[in-house]
């Protein structure tokens, strides 16, 4: 009984982050339908800062609480220059946009960070006043942990007062509930954008100076908790304080009750209680349906012309200078060149899903990685051999995207995107936490080619070969009745359904094709790099595809091979000259929306656009 | 036996009785208008009959068979062809590969992969485009149709199951009051040629008089009326509820 009070309370403490972070996220969300990837940035930041401010000035209680409020004004006020200078361009723009240009923020304050603090963890010391432990029944719980929930009711208690009684938090309210009618009050939307958004940066930079005393400021806290974040919202309901809340509570006891008695499944019990939710409740526990998109009516994409003599060339062209670039260049580039192909296999199925069904995956690495994880673990596990090995990563992704594109295609737009991250993120987690099975953080080595293949110049005819085979498959699928069938689901999920068409299990079936011709490059790639690691299934590998789409141009199915070609040019160069290779590939892709979104024209057409 | 049998019909949204036990049939070939003023019930039952919405109470059979709560596309299977209000139509596609995408999907093929949509259904599509009269714009993507020409394409997609009955919710809204004529001559042909059944809804009166053989009347979710479009043209109780309205149209 008694400890069951405590570890309860271990887990109100873990929740009462996690609340700051979501509702924040939320709130954001709910005023400005932006999904702002750089909140778990905002957070990182806030615990940084907290780290500096309690070191100049924090050796007394309210020393250390003035720091820590500091730092999540400070965050609020980055949240102003990131809002005026960064969202407000982009509120326009399709959904894959916003998380993109929020995710080259990431990238950005990465390194950022690492240039001001270093790339070492950072501890920071506990608070004064609160280092001690009280005895609840016998146990031990850290004073701090009631200070922490105590603090998350005040916050909580804090926002119903201003949402209730403060003509800004009204105005929220009504923003999140009916946008057109703020609208029409004819009030100036831009401060009230800007006030959520200070707001709701000031409660995440919050959530992160409460942590330091818990946790290690590190660089990879704003991933993991962005993850997290985006699980509550998808659980509680987007737009939702109580949601956020709720579902913070729910998650964080889970964990807490989950670690003591099943440590070998959190994951599950994560996954499990998304997808209980998502299938009884899809818009959330406490969501509102209305936010999911509305179809795009005025669809400037145009029809399919396949085969007219200049992509024949282009593609011809490409089969020439694949075949031929072997005998021309060196040992280094062939390894680049069998990365090309590869890439541009993982990318041309993620081109299929977002181009070809309007569905926007932001997790496609889980197929991928789980390609690569199949291969490299039936030749750790099993000692098979190199082709009977490839032949399962194929396997592996469609299991994978069978399994999590079940749940995925039942949302749209901006949910989908969010589930498919929280679904690859776990797989990512599930590589590291199964570290007996996976090799965990260590990877799994010694995933080398067959004897016969062994040359660098053999593999690369053997990836190449297979890699351009899917590629064609995939090309063609998209001319043939089923690409047609889904490609009209995308132009009109009501308009498919009068016509027979089973749209959740028409797109189901086109995301487990994606994640087989994945899993294939995945399978390749483990061959290619002689080990498997973690990274594979993160979140950064289902970005480099995207920005591969991007950057070839979406519209095109020639887009994902050129971004493939270009993107591995721009990375290959640029980590010779430079170690802030992010930094680059954030400005990049923040320039690719911001200042170019003609050049991507195709995608802005068929990406639902959202009203102002 | 009846394309469509309507057995007391019931769907609410919360406190709002929206149809209220609604029952009626539609025979083979038979031209059907579903009236009434706003708020009636129309479009939530059409939303009923098609598979949008599950009904809280009552059933629905197509050709003798219970299809009651079937989500769209299996009411589809059962030869009900469907246009919207506002057109829903493949913008991407030209007006000929959006029929042949229905037209694959009438076949089952829509899970096929082999060859390619653009050389297979391409001489049925064609009888049907020849149809609706848009054989000029056979290669036109179909964003760029005017909206008289979408309804038609519409309607040629509707055909491509050889449904024996059409629902059509408002075919003529949002056009010019000249081409509404034209449009409805259009469906005449079907059930013509075709042997389909329509039900429709419709606020021109003209349209209604002029081309359906029997008219129901709803009224806060309950039939009020039903009969030839003379019988109704002459009702009481349908004069009181459309207020004088009527008059205004059929002049
Ligand atoms: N999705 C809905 N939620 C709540 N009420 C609805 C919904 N759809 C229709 N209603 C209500 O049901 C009644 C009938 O509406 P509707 O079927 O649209 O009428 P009609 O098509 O005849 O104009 C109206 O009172 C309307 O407000
Ligand atoms: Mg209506």
């Amino acid at each position: 009984m008694s400890f069951i009070v405590v570890q309860a309370i271990t887990g109100l403490a873990s929740a009462a982050s996690l609340f700051l972070i979501a509702v924040g996220l939320s709130i954001v969300f709910g005023v400005t339908r932006v999904v702002n990837f750089a909140h778990g940035s905002l957070y990182m930041l806030g615990a940084y800062l907290a780290f500096s401010f309690t070191a100049a000035f924090g050796d007394t209680f309210f020393g250390y609480l003035a720091a820590i409020l500091l730092a999540a004004v400070v965050v609020g006020g980055l949240g102003a220059v990131m809002e005026t200078s960064l969202l407000r361009r982009i509120y326009r723009a399709p959904e894959l946009f916003q998380l993109l240009a929020t995710f080259g923020v990431v990238l950005v304050v990465q390194d950022l960070t690492r240039m001001i603090w270093g790339a070492d963890d950072l501890f920071a010391p506990r608070m004064p006043g609160l280092d001690g432990a009280i005895n609840i029944f016998g146990h031990a719980v850290p004073e701090y942990d009631l200070f922490l929930i105590a603090t998350a009711f005040v916050v909580l208690g804090g926002l119903w007062l201003l949402f209730r009684h403060t003509r800004f938090g009204v105005l929220v309210r009504a923003a999140t509930e009916d946008r057109e009618m703020v609208a029409a009050l004819g009030i100036d939307q831009r401060w009230l954008f800007t006030g959520a958004f200070i707001l709701g940066a000031a409660l995440a930079g919050l959530g992160g100076a409460l942590q330091i005393p818990r946790q290690a400021a590190s660089l990879s806290m704003d991933l993991n908790i962005i993850v997290d974040a985006f699980v509550v919202v998808v659980v509680g309901g987007m737009g939702s304080i109580m949601g956020a809340f709720v579902a913070a509570v729910l998650i964080s006891e889970l964990l807490a009750f989950g670690v003591v008695i099943f440590p070998q499944i959190t994951l599950v019990l994560i996954f499990a209680v998304m997808a209980v939710t998502l299938v009884l409740k899809p818009s959330g526990l406490f969501g509102r349906p209305e936010f999911t998109t509305q179809e795009d009516r005025r669809n400037p994409d145009p029809p399919l012309r396949a085969g007219d003599g200049l992509s024949r060339i282009f593609w011809w062209g490409l089969l020439v200078a694949g075949v031929a670039a072997p005998l021309v260049i060196g040992d280094f580039a062939i390894i680049v060149l069998t990365e090309i192909a590869i890439l541009a296999l993982f990318a041309a199925s993620l081109h299929f899903l977002l181009w070809g069904g309007g569905l926007i995956t932001f997790g496609h690495a889980a197929y991928f990685g789980l390609g690569a994880y199949g291969s490299g673990l039936a030749v750790f596990h099993l000692s098979l051999g190199m082709a009977p090995a490839l032949l399962l990563a194929p396997l592996a992704g469609a299991a994978g995207a069978l399994l999590f594109g079940w749940f995925c295609v039942r949302l749209s737009g901006i949910y989908m995107a969010m589930l498919t991250l929280a679904f690859a993120q776990i797989a990512w987690s599930a590589a590291f936490q199964w570290g007996g099975f996976t090799g965990g953080d260590n990877g799994i080595l010694g995933v080398w080619p067959s004897d016969w293949a062994s040359d660098p110049f053999v593999f690369y005819y053997l990836a190449f070969a297979v890699c351009a085979a899917v590629i064609w498959g995939l090309r063609h699928t998209v001319f043939s009745p089923f690409g047609y069938t889904l490609r009209a689901t995308r132009d009109s999920a009501l308009r498919s359904a009068a016509i027979g068409v089973d749209v959740t299990r028409h797109r189901w079936l086109a995301f487990t094709l994606a994640g087989a011709a994945a899993g294939v490059a995945g399978g390749f790639f483990a061959f290619a790099k002689g080990s498997v690691f973690p990274e594979v299934l993160f979140v950064s590998t289902s970005v480099d595809g995207l920005v591969m789409v991007l950057l070839g141009g979406v519209q095109s199915l020639a887009g994902p091979i050129l971004g493939a070609i270009a993107l591995t040019e721009i990375e290959t160069e640029l980590t010779r000259l430079t170690d802030l290779w992010q930094l680059c590939l954030g400005i990049l892709i923040i320039l690719l929306v911001v200042v170019l979104p003609h050049g991507l024209a195709g995608l802005s057409a068929f990406m639902r656009r959202r009203q102002p | 036996m009846n394309v469509l049998t309507v057995e007391k019909l019931s769907k609410a949204f919360g406190g709002v009785q929206a149809v209220g036990g609604v029952s009626f049939a539609v025979a083979p070939g038979e031209r059907v208008a579903l009236i009434g003023p706003n708020g009636a019930g129309k479009t939530t039952l059409f939303n009923c009959i098609n598979g949008q919405l599950r009904p809280d109470d009552g059933r629905i059979e197509m050709s003798g068979r219970d299809v009651t709560g079937q989500a769209p596309h299996r009411i589809w299977r059962h030869g009900v062809g469907r246009t919207f209000q506002i057109t829903a139509t493949f913008a991407s596609m030209t007006v000929a590969e959006n029929i042949q995408v229905a037209l694959a999907s009438a076949d089952g093929a829509a899970k096929g992969l082999g060859r390619r949509l653009s050389a297979r259904y391409r001489a049925e599509a064609e009888v049907l485009i020849e149809l609706v009269g848009l054989a000029a714009r056979t290669e036109d993507p179909a964003a760029e149709l005017p909206y008289g020409d979408l309804k038609r394409l519409e309607l040629a997609v509707a055909m491509t199951n050889e449904p024996s009955l059409l629902l059509m919710d408002e075919p003529t809204a949002g056009m010019a009051a000249d081409a509404r004529g034209g449009m409805m001559d259009l469906v005449d042909v079907m059930v013509a040629e075709r042997g389909v059944a329509v039900l429709f809804t419709e606020h021109d009166m003209d349209v209604v008089f002029g081309h359906a053989d029997r008219v129901i009347v709803l009224d806060r979710g309950q039939i009020i009326a039903e009969g030839s479009p003379d019988e109704i043209r002459g009702d009481a109780t349908v004069r009181a509820v459309y207020l004088g309205t009527f008059d205004e149209a059929t002049v």
